[in-house]
């Protein structure tokens, strides 16, 4: 019983991936590490046994809302300031 | 102000850490989540009650379908939403681009995509069509042919894609879902069950009642799909247009 | 300071994965607090909403399980009780 490597390693991966993609200034940047971080939540439903969760997250988390929001960057300033 | 943010973050946190021993450990199969008897109330009956092999399906369209419902026309009114919002604002509002787009469709990108677009949209509708006995279902499989509407506008421009899937068309196929959807409640009512009873449409189809519920599962799935694949595509044009449907990214 | 029962080994060993959590739900509520671009603000709100859907999902792990999708020999009306039933049918004319 207990949390596997792969688990262990997965979510200290989210925590890494969730702040650099607060942390970039350049906002395109900043959707593609949040599909990263979508990818890899789908990688961690899968493994918990969720498969239609993870199914979701592949399709809407790392496809469409990566493009939706790179399609939103486009009409902004792509820098930002903080 | 950043300051009093930090602190305020950090006190909820200690409060979250603080609670967080009292939790069941990882994979504890006598964690309240487990042990509870509605879980095992739909692990023991699902395939009873429906046929459905894939309980998330059974409980999504079925048990709770008047959830899933009010889901689809959430979806729907967040694509209206977003429509007519930036399509009401000042008609030649100018705005700082980043990036210039002129440029002539590739060559190499549009062929390929022209190959995996009929391949994208026939895995859409297997998941769709296939969310009782695998994962998927009406999102997913919605997502997955809205997704690839939106390729054909990425990889040749969005006139293109505006040509195969006009923005009007979008709004009544995402209605249409809607209305596919509590149609089939409806029809459940009218032959004398609860709204959404799908058992009691076996009255006029020659299954049992399972099958029955089988089935128009299927066709709640059908017009989720419809509504979802509509409005991703009308919220990519309308999002990547500032509402003006020309020369999108 | 990792000895069995302290504090520490609580939270950064048996519980990792809450720790996890809550330092995730953390980021997006500073981010949501404390960023001032609105895509960041967008960013960070699902950080959040992961973080919670994360946590429930969780909870429900069982170690050793099977996807929640019947397998034939599970499911009572499958594919695996028709045959079960021709069996019989076929033995009963056999006899």
């Amino acid at each position: 019983m207990g949390l596997e490597l792969f688990n262990t390693l997965i979510l200290c991966l989210l925590v890494v991936v969730a702040v650099l993609s607060l942390w970039v200034r350049d906002l395109v940047v900043s959707a593609v590490v949040f599909a990263i971080y979508s990818f890899l939540m789908c990688l961690l439903w899968a493994e918990m046994g969720a498969v239609d969760v993870a199914f979701t997250e592949a399709t809407v988390g790392a496809g469409v809302s990566t493009v939706v929001l790179i399609a939103t960057v486009f009409n902004l300033k792509r820098k930002a300031k903080d | 102000m950043k300051k009093a943010a930090f602190i305020l973050v950090l006190c909820i946190g200690l409060l979250l850490a603080w609670a967080a021993k009292d939790f069941p450990s990882w994979g504890d199969p006598q964690s309240p989540a487990s042990s509870s008897p509605v879980a095992s109330h739909f692990i023991a009956n699902t395939g009873v009650d429906t046929e459905v092999p894939n309980m998330v399906t059974a409980v999504l369209a079925d048990y709770r379908g008047f959830d899933t419902m009010f889901e689809t026309v959430v979806v729907f009114i967040a694509g209206l939403a977003v429509f007519s919002i930036l399509r009401g604002g000042p008609k030649n509002r100018t705005r700082d681009r980043e990036f210039v787009v002129d440029f002539e469709p590739d060559l190499i990108v549009t062929n390929t995509v022209r190959l995996i677009v009929p391949v994208i949209q026939i895995f859409a509708l297997y998941v769709l069509a296939h969310g009782h006995v695998s994962p998927g279902g009406g999102f997913q499989g919605g997502v997955a042919m809205g997704a690839s509407f939106i390729l054909i506008a990425l990889s040749w421009d969005l006139k293109t894609a505006l040509a195969r899937f006009p923005i009007e068309r979008c709004f009544t196929v995402a209605a249409l879902g809607i209305v596919i959807y509590a149609g089939i409640g409806l029809l459940s009512l009218f032959l004398g069950g609860e709204f959404l009873d799908y058992a009691h449409l076996a009255k006029i189809f020659p299954v049992s009642p399972e099958m029955a519920r089988y089935h128009a599962m299927l066709g709640v799935e059908i017009g989720v799909g419809f509504t979802v694949t509509a409005i991703m595509f009308a919220l990519y044009a309308s999002l990547s247009t500032d509402g003006r449907m020309r020369d999108g990214l | 300071m990792f000895e069995d029962g302290s504090i520490f080994n609580q939270l950064l060993v048996e519980r990792l994965n809450y720790f996890i959590y809550v330092v995730l739900l953390l980021i997006g509520l500073w981010a949501m607090i404390a960023k001032n671009n609105l895509i960041k603000k967008l960013i960070g709100m699902s950080i959040f909403q992961t973080a919670i859907i994360l946590f429930y999902v969780s909870i429900g792990v069982k170690e050793g399980a099977t996807i929640p999708i019947y397998l034939p020999e599970h499911d009572p009306h499958g594919s695996h009780a028709q045959l079960d039933s021709n069996h019989t049918e076929l033995l009963s004319h056999g006899a």
